[in-house]
């Protein structure tokens, strides 16, 4: 099948960026990452640069891709991240418009790679349950629900992509950092400093120049693992309780 | 090369203990002022860097990813083990080191194989008080499955994402530590040599992905959790990013590089599709137990849709073969025997490389709904990739270079013959002889960064730290002057090659092949030999075509992959080298000079019962061969057998 | 850059972080925009008696012009929740700007409404509304006079007493094909920025969670439909000379 492609390139953070069209022979066997290497090899060959993207494992769990497909993160796909998504879903002459993440906070790196460190920052604002290597106590004395513990997964299996953000209208973090937050305080051992992490990691979102959320749900449509946008509702409850607890 | 393993003495059960009392301590005091160097942050280094950082020391975590969290660890799938007994089954510490030596087809070290059983224990009850969700039973209680090729059910997992949530409980530790400003930690920055001052590993050279900026790094020790070099068949389970750099440039250095040849080949992966195929795509073990492996008997149905195949003309090879076990057989035997029907003509894809993983009878037996809740997200991946629904007609599997047994050699406290160069997971050689069982990979990474290294680090800092040296040593700087040299060659060949330029991605592919051909699931002296001589032939064409676009002062992710390939390039060798050497079947390595007349493994132990652990001696030249003999005091070597 | 937030920050500044958090800010919003559905239920609730007559009419709005000091309590209590609801919306939108300072070539909405696309639109609509609604209404400074005849002045002359006919107001305005398009429009605007308001608002709080998402996502435009319908009802009966046909 015969693709063209048009692809935001930009070579530095401070440099403008353009789109540039290409045209590439595609298998529909080939998953999308698969037809952007087919593409990078002809440059290549032809003595040219390549289109640089972030991606690593290709099994749609690192969460390290990240690009705009027609104005889809991720792709048209439900649940599937870029590296899973295959030519399949495309036909014989389709043009595909291929865009970094945009979003004051993940600053473009180079071509279709974004800076998303704040992601990282904010996990470091609260993130975790305090405990050290060796002070757990046997796994089975605090037992959990099936059901919370599986809700509790259901937040936890966020990948940190970012296409959240990116599909969010406002460029907002919200899902991001309330499904980890969903996930910690719906968990016995995450309770104890629930009301200090929401705060720490909310501030820290705004710290980082997200958007807000005006409820809109396309992050959640947008998000690889389909995470409920309950978690920002519950992020929202947990935040209105923990009020102004101290640190 | 000196190789003192420094097992202790006295019986097995007691060695740990025994350590733990003898190894030095560091003054509590004094551990700020002692820096130590983790490079990479799976699950093995990020629970080192938080570790090591609560107690005290001053960590500088490095990972190449752009965060710390999508380090490989990440897309295990299957589970963690862990003798906890909880299922009351017969399950003890003793039990699950037996299994682990036995799986390992004996060529790991008893006593490293018990710690790790010992302190798998510990691991579970830390990652559920960092909130990793683990399956729960309805009482609220941790829920267990069986896993490939053991018969208790030890497994701990959490959906088909274990490897992520025990990554993210550790990248979590790592965050407080780096919220405390006790780690501070260096993404897109990859490590390109170890820097050694006399005789101790002092320090690393990195390369900042993004400004390119070239920069040593001095420390008191130096850890490496950088993982398996898979990469080198092109085609694996492994991230796309993987590589052996690190580890294959501690080996420059000085290290020894154990047993290079044993890679593990996982049996239940997505076939290949076709040439542009990228990386293969794992389905984990566990669905091996619900799931029933077969072929067409006859070569006339090959070409038919399996539901039109009669039971009575189907080969259910496995459970044939190996009644016991059935499709349960560890992983080498499990790849083997689909090599085996597929090289004899029954493979059943275009490709003639694929069998058949059928859940009819399952779903029929438990229900449909039972089998979703189990697999359902497998089952989706595997519909993405495919486009065929398992629900309906059997998946498809092959074999699929999936983990490296073999690493650099450490000694029972995870150091190197290098003193102060840790290495830690999978890319030290240890816990998993010649073959790792399924669901262990995640309990050695954790085992080693937060219940081993923590003690044993300590012990070299207290008896071998030789006092503080600085980036000002020499040492640095030579080592800084040849990473820049490499680096302006691999730029320079392009601007040379002209319209004889290939993109890096071509020498991979094609290293991949030789590799896959002569040095993958069978190996033969010929075969390694004809590989020993086209390696350097597609080394030196590298060097003189591969095109490399760009600068060396930004991001430049070709110049990276360059560096790589140059590796691999010669690690490749090296692993032919130790496959011929091991003259032998055993694990993942399979000679097929040494085969029963089933086609089953023999091993020799009068001869092989030993680490291999190789020395450089400088590119294209045999590297020099140590011996490690292991002695097994606890477990009877007898033939592995899953019948 | 190892932390974004400052661990001891200084306790009055600890508080302004506090509520000028993003999710404080919609706290704010749902909050302001609440007690602004409740006013608008009960004004709806007050206008409709123009369906009752003349009398019923001009008796309510006798009484409501009588609470005295208590209808200014109201009016100040109105603004103020006004000036929030706007003055959150204003920083937040600032914010959401700002966090995506490059446009896309196109992004598809795949869940989105058109009035939560455009809620900042609708509000500054109703705004610029509820400022002539006023001058309107309640200042008489616009649209009082027809055919020479001030009938924001005019008197209602009862039998106990002479008082302001504001429902002859009332109708005279909405005879006038401009106004009742203007009130039209803006109720559609109204209906529209509570359809999707109202939802948000029991997202915002945590209450539209799980089992309770869908009674509030149908909540939404029901008061949205209710209102701009109840509204819309009354110049439409006036133009179609139902209520205040001579």
């Amino acid at each position: 099948m015969d693709i063209k492609l048009k692809i935001w390139r930009q070579s530095g953070p401070k440099q403008a960026g353009f789109y540039e069209d290409h045209r590439v022979v595609a298998d529909p066997h080939m998953s999308f990452l698969e037809m952007l290497d087919v593409l990078n090899e002809q440059l290549l060959e032809a003595g040219k640069d390549a289109v640089a993207f972030d991606h690593d494992c290709r099994e749609g769990i690192c969460g390290a891709c990240s690009m705009v497909i027609n104005g889809n993160p991720h792709g048209p796909r439900a649940g599937t991240t870029a590296c899973q998504l295959h030519m399949r879903e495309y036909h014989d002459g389709d043009e595909i418009v291929i865009e970094p993440w945009r979003a004051a906070a993940f600053p473009i790196i180079k071509d279709l790679v974004v800076d998303r460190s704040a992601f990282d920052r904010i996990q470091h604002a609260g993130g975790y349950v305090s405990v050290g290597t060796g002070s757990a106590p046997d796994a089975n004395t605090i037992p959990i629900g099936k059901r919370e513990s599986d809700e509790a997964f259901d937040y936890a299996a966020c990948i940190g992509c970012g296409a959240c953000v990116a599909a969010c209208p406002n460029a907002s973090a919200m899902l991001f950092v309330s499904s980890k937050v969903a996930h910690l305080s719906l968990l016995p051992q995450g309770k104890v400093e629930r009301k200090v992490r929401v705060r720490k990691m909310v501030a820290a979102m705004d710290a980082e120049g997200f958007g807000g959320c005006t409820n809109h749900g396309e992050c959640s449509a947008a998000c690889p693992k389909s995470i409920s946008v309950d978690a920002i509702a519950l992020l929202n409850r947990e935040y209105m309780f923990a009020g102004l607890a101290r640190d | 090369m000196k190789l003192d393993a420094k097992i202790p003495s006295g019986p097995v059960q007691d060695k740990w203990d025994k350590a733990r009392f003898e190894l030095k301590l560091v003054n509590p005091a004094n551990k700020r002022h002692h820096k130590v160097i983790i490079v990479g942050s799976g699950l093995a280094g990020a629970s080192a860097a938080a570790t090591l950082a609560e107690l005290g020391y001053d960590v500088e975590c490095f990972c190449f990813q752009d965060s710390p969290r999508r380090a490989h660890s990440i897309a295990a799938q299957g589970g963690i083990n862990a003798a906890k007994n909880y299922q009351n089954d017969g399950d003890s510490v003793y039990r699950l080191f037996y299994d682990t030596v036995k799986g390992g087809d004996y060529r790991s070290r008893e006593a490293n194989v018990y710690r790790l059983a010992q302190v798998s224990v510990n691991i579970i009850d830390q990652c559920v008080a960092q909130g990793v969700p683990f399956a729960r039973e309805y009482g609220g209680v941790l829920a267990n499955r069986s896993f490939g090729g053991a018969q208790v059910s030890r497994t701990f997992y959490a959906r088909g994402q274990t490897g992520q949530q025990l990554l993210l409980g550790a990248y979590s530790a790592l965050n407080r530590q780096i919220a405390h400003g006790k780690v501070k930690m260096h993404p897109r920055t990859e490590m390109l040599d170890l820097v050694v001052v006399d005789g101790h590993a002092r320090g690393i050279i990195t390369r900042d992905l993004i400004t390119g900026e070239i920069r040593p790094w001095a420390a008191d020790a130096v850890l490496l959790a950088t993982g398996g070099y898979g990469n080198v068949f092109y085609l694996s389970t492994n991230a796309k990013n993987c590589n052996v750099t690190a580890t294959y440039r501690a080996y420059k250095r000085g290290a020894g590089f154990a047993n290079p040849c044993f890679t593990q080949i996982h049996p239940t992966c997505i076939p290949v599709s076709g040439d542009y195929q990228s990386k293969l795509t794992l389905m984990s073990e566990s669905l091996r137990n619900d799931g029933r492996v077969w072929v067409p008997r006859n070569k006339a149905d090959l070409n038919k849709a399996p539901k039109d195949i009669p039971p009575e003309d189907r080969y259910y090879y496995l459970e044939e073969r190996y009644p016991s076990f059935g499709n349960l057989v560890p992983r080498d035997v499990a790849s083997r025997a689909a090599k085996k029907v597929c090289d004899d003509g029954f493979g059943v894809s275009k490709t003639g490389e694929a069998v058949y993983l059928d859940f009819a009878t399952a779903i029929e037996r438990d229900g449909k709904p039972a089998i979703e809740d189990r697999y359902g997200n497998l089952f989706e991946m595997y519909e993405r990739i495919s486009g065929e629904n398992p629900y309906k007609t059997p998946m498809r599997i092959y074999p699929a270079v999936h983990y490296t047994m073999g690493g650099l050699w450490v000694d029972y406290n995870l150091m190197s013959n290098v003193p102060g160069l840790h290495v830690l997971g999978e890319a030290n050689f240890s816990d998993h002889g010649a073959n790792r069982l399924g669901a262990s990979a995640l309990m050695q990474g954790l085992a080693d960064g937060y219940f081993v290294i923590p003690y044993t680090l300590g012990n070299y800092i207290a008896t071998e730290y030789t006092g503080e040296v600085s980036t000002k040593h020499p040492a640095f700087a030579r080592a800084e002057a040849e990473v820049r040299e490499r680096q302006r060659k691999l730029l320079e060949i392009g601007s040379k090659s002209g319209s004889s330029r290939k993109s890096v991605d071509y020498f991979h592919r094609k290293l991949g092949k030789i590799m896959w051909e002569y040095c993958g699931m069978a190996r033969n002296a010929a075969g390694l030999q004809k590989a020993l001589t086209q390696i350097p032939e597609l080394r030196e064409q590298f060097w003189k075509q591969a095109y490399v676009p760009g600068g060396a002062d930004e991001l430049n992710p070709w110049l990276e992959k360059a560096g790589r390939v140059a590796d691999f390039l010669e690690f490749s060798e090296l692993m032919c080298h130790d496959a011929l050497y091991r003259d032998e079947s055993c694990g993942g390595h399979f000679r097929e000079e040494h085969q029963t007349e089933e086609g089953e493994a023999v091993r020799r132990d009068d001869e092989f019962a030993h680490g291999a652990i190789w020395e450089y001696a400088g590119v294209g030249t045999p590297p020099t061969l140590h011996k490690e003999p292991l002695e097994f005091e606890n477990v009877k070597l007898t033939t592995r057998s899953y019948k | 850059m190892s932390s974004a937030t400052p661990t001891s920050a200084p306790p009055f500044d600890r508080l302004v972080k506090a509520l000028t958090s993003t999710i404080s800010l919609k706290i704010v919003m749902a909050l302001t925009g609440l007690a602004g559905v409740g006013f608008i239920l009960f004004h709806m609730a007050g206008n409709l008696q123009v369906f009752l007559g003349r009398d019923a009419y001009n008796d309510y709005a006798e009484f409501m012009q009588g609470l005295g000091a208590l209808k200014w309590v109201a009016r100040g209590g109105l603004l103020t929740v006004l000036g929030l609801h706007v003055g959150a919306a204003v920083v937040l939108i600032q914010r959401n700007q700002r966090a995506r300072p490059e446009r896309y070539a196109g992004l598809e909405q795949k869940r989105t409404s058109l009035a939560a696309m455009y809620m900042a639109e609708l509000g500054m609509v109703l705004l610029a509304f509820i400022v002539y609604h006023i001058a309107h209404f309640t200042m008489g400074v616009v649209s009082i006079e027809f055919g020479g005849v001030d009938y924001y002045a005019l008197q209602q002359v009862t039998e106990e007493s002479t008082r302001r006919d504001l429902y002859a107001h009332f109708i005279v305005s909405f005879q006038q094909p401009g106004i009742a398009i203007t009130y039209i429009v803006a109720n559609i605007a109204l209906a529209a920025h509570l359809a999707h308001g109202v939802t948000s608002t029991f997202k915002t709080a945590g209450i539209a969670v799980g089992r309770w998402k869908l009674p509030f996502e149908v909540a939404g435009p029901a008061i949205g439909v209710i209102v701009g319908l109840g509204n819309i009802s009354m110049p439409l009966a006036i133009w179609a000379g139902f209520i205040g046909g001579h």
